[in-house]
């Protein structure tokens, strides 16, 4: 009888265990690449890594002809404002991703025509009205990561593409929307 | 014995994950020669199952309308590449807007070198007269469109943005780099 409550004992904590890493497995992922990236600036702060090299490299197969600017981002204390200028001709995009590591929408230089996006990232279930010349974009967890691309398609115009690139920026927008 | 139930339980219960996700359903992957795409990635799954092996084997990777990414870790015959061996890469431009092949190694980092020649793209690589395009894999990097390969065991990752609409819904058929293997030290 021992052994039969001893062997329920196991499936139950194996069943459980299976469960829960399978349901917080990808944001367990994700909190530790968001650790990872918020270790230098914080959440809900744009930064723009160095071009990566085998000293600067943090994220795993990083592109050595991609500027990385990384804005993890928690939507608990309001939306956030994002806003970009796209270099150039060259390839740009900005992605999200929520916290199940899902890419739920791109936005690159194609789509990007005016030459500069203006994104208000919310929490999906709370979209507004959005503010004059802005693009609403629901979130569908409060947390995750917007990375933006810029490829470097010349070096002779790497010093030109970072610099457009570094005025990216994200910050956090007070209730009723600024 | 309540200790020994749990550690057996959380064992059962890791494994049998595991088990499920690259073992009974593991990562179909599209195979092109020595290059294996993963169709998954930058996706959002649709089970549970799916969405794990997404985090686990392609976290932050953009979807495939945006960016297609062929890995290769090993040669023609199997054996994993090796910085032992020089290799190159032969074929024409794969039909995308930008294109890039990179060396990483089994730690997924890029690998130091002196040279510093992590990749070979669009941007930088010179093509033959037959419009091919040669690029050279040696410890140093040295050798035509040179990448580094260090020292011990690495990995290939071709990148292409914005892929030509036909590669893209047919990345099985894509005309990809080709691998020659060269010669091996001791």
């Amino acid at each position: 009888m021992k052994i039969v409550k001893w062997l329920l004992a196991v499936l139950v904590i194996a069943a459980v265990t299976h469960a829960a890493l399978l349901y917080f497995g990808p944001s367990l992922v994700m909190n530790r690449a968001m650790a990872v990236v918020a270790a230098g600036s914080g959440i809900n702060t744009m930064s723009h890594a160095p071009r990566p090299t085998a000293d600067t490299d943090r994220i795993v197969r990083s592109s050595p002809d991609l500027l990385y600017s990384i804005c993890p981002y928690d939507l608990g204390d309001g939306p956030l404002r994002i806003n970009a200028e796209v270099p150039p001709g060259t390839y740009w995009s900005m992605s999200f991703y929520d916290m199940n590591t899902n890419n739920y929408r791109v936005i690159n230089d194609g789509q990007a025509s005016a030459g500069a996006v203006l994104i208000v990232l919310m929490k999906a279930g709370t979209l507004g009205p959005a503010p004059a010349g802005a693009e609403l974009v629901a979130s569908p967890t409060p947390r995750g990561i917007v990375l933006i691309r810029t490829l470097i398609n010349d070096e002779r115009s790497l010093q030109a593409i970072d610099t457009v690139r570094r005025r990216a920026a994200c910050t956090t927008l007070q209730m009723p929307l600024e | 014995m309540g200790l020994a139930a749990l550690v057996v339980g959380v064992a059962l219960g890791a494994g049998s994950l595991w088990y499920m996700l690259f073992r009974a359903a593991p990562t179909p992957y599209v195979s092109v020669g020595i290059w294996r795409m993963n169709p998954l990635a930058g996706s959002t799954g649709n089970d549970p199952y799916s969405r794990l092996r997404i985090a686990i084997t392609s976290i932050l990777a953009l979807n495939k309308s945006e960016t297609i990414y062929f890995e290769a870790l090993a040669d023609n015959d199997g054996a994993p590449l090796t910085a032992a061996c020089d290799y190159t890469l032969i074929g024409q431009p794969p039909a995308a807007r930008w294109w890039s092949v990179t060396a990483y190694g089994p730690d997924d980092m890029l690998i130091a070198s002196d040279s510093g020649r992590y990749s070979a793209s669009a941007a930088s690589a010179t093509t033959l007269a037959t419009g091919e395009v040669e690029i050279a894999l040696t410890p140093d990097g040295s050798g035509p469109n040179g990448i580094a390969t260090g020292s011990g065991r690495f990995e290939l990752l071709l990148r292409l943005y914005q892929p030509a609409p036909d590669l893209a819904a047919a990345p099985e058929s894509a005309p990809l780099f080709r691998l020659v293997k060269g010669a091996c030290r001791a």
